[in-house]
């Protein structure tokens, strides 16, 4: 009895060891990328390192547990994604305040108001586009490049161009704009 | 039954596994998931992320945050192996799923096994970690 629990005393030390080197090993070479990965969901570097050391610590965890990952990169982005939107759900229903918590009735109505109107005008925006338009514009909005846009809807950067101005002239019509307030618009 | 479930699930419009999007985001043509981002936009918009992500240029050695972590991680490795040692793999999972909730239920615990100095250096080094 007491053999078999040095035995096994020995296994796990072996997988653990195994287990921290392969982890120090993809952290080495990869956490920037991860690191990035995890600020473009959040945008706070701190929230993004915990996860990051969260995402190591389980596949360690994994590792030392006997697991065969074949994919580690990829697995590191899944539970990265997952982690992170688990906190943000927590967060949200953390800081969610009833209407009686607040106790600031004219805010919360400025609040509500501004909130319908928001609704109202991403209303607008879905009727009024196209999908495809409606794709480069949200894509647009979330940051990224038109060649990146590009990419993802395997058309040339010049037709996002093309498809967001479009997209632009019909929310001017859409809004009621004169032609020189919307011309500030900039994407 | 359940292989025509899974056929039937396949013919479904399921999102991608991570794997996919990753091997996309590397500049892998895979028309089937080219199909699948046009049309979707979570997964596109993860996709693009990861791309993004990957092509950057910072050096890690420029990014001291990261040593800051890489050694926090390492810590919590090491707290991960002893815990297990003594007291199994699951009691380690839940301290590594949350250490600190946890700190002040398992402190007695590691007194038991390792004696009040070693559980208190142990505790220590986990709290560490946390701050």
């Amino acid at each position: 009895m007491t053999r078999l629990c040095a035995q096994d005393h020995q296994r796990a030390a072996r997988n653990a060891e195994r287990a921290r080197r392969e982890v120090s090993s993809l952290y080495l070479e990869r956490a920037v990328e991860f690191r990035n990965y995890a600020i473009s969901l959040v945008h706070d570097e701190e929230v993004a390192m915990d996860a990051l050391q969260e995402a190591f610590l389980r596949y360690f965890a994994a590792l030392s547990e006997g697991a065969c990952i074949h994919a580690p990169r990829a697995w590191i982005y899944r539970v990265l994604h997952n982690y992170l939107t688990d906190r943000q759900k927590e967060y949200r229903v953390r800081h969610e305040t009833s209407i009686e918590q607040l106790g600031v009735p004219f805010r919360c109505n400025e609040d509500m108001e501004s909130q319908c109107q928001q609704h109202e005008l991403l209303g607008l925006v879905r009727k009024t586009l196209t999908a495809r338009e409606y794709a480069c514009f949200r894509l647009r909005s979330d940051g990224f490049r038109y060649e990146e846009i590009a990419a993802a809807l395997s058309v040339r950067s010049g037709t996002v161009g093309a498809m967001m101005s479009r997209a632009i002239r019909k929310m001017r019509v859409a809004l009621g704009l004169v032609e020189g307030d919307a011309s500030c618009v900039d994407f | 039954m359940r292989r025509l479930l899974r056929i039937i699930n396949r013919l479904r419009a399921v999102h991608p596994p991570m794997e996919d999007l990753v091997e996309w985001a590397d500049g892998a043509a895979q028309p089937a998931l080219g199909h699948h981002l046009e049309a979707c936009t979570t997964c596109r918009s993860q996709a693009l992320h990861i791309r993004r992500a990957s092509q950057t240029l910072e050096a890690a050695a420029d990014l001291p945050a990261l040593a800051v972590t890489l050694e926090r991680l390492q810590t919590r490795m090491q707290a991960w192996h002893t815990v297990e040692l003594y007291f199994g793999r699951k009691a380690a999972g839940r301290l590594a799923a949350n250490s600190a909730g946890n700190l002040h239920v398992i402190q007695p615990m590691f007194r038991a096994f390792l004696g009040a100095a070693a559980a208190d250096a142990l505790a220590k080094q986990i709290a560490a970690v946390e701050c």
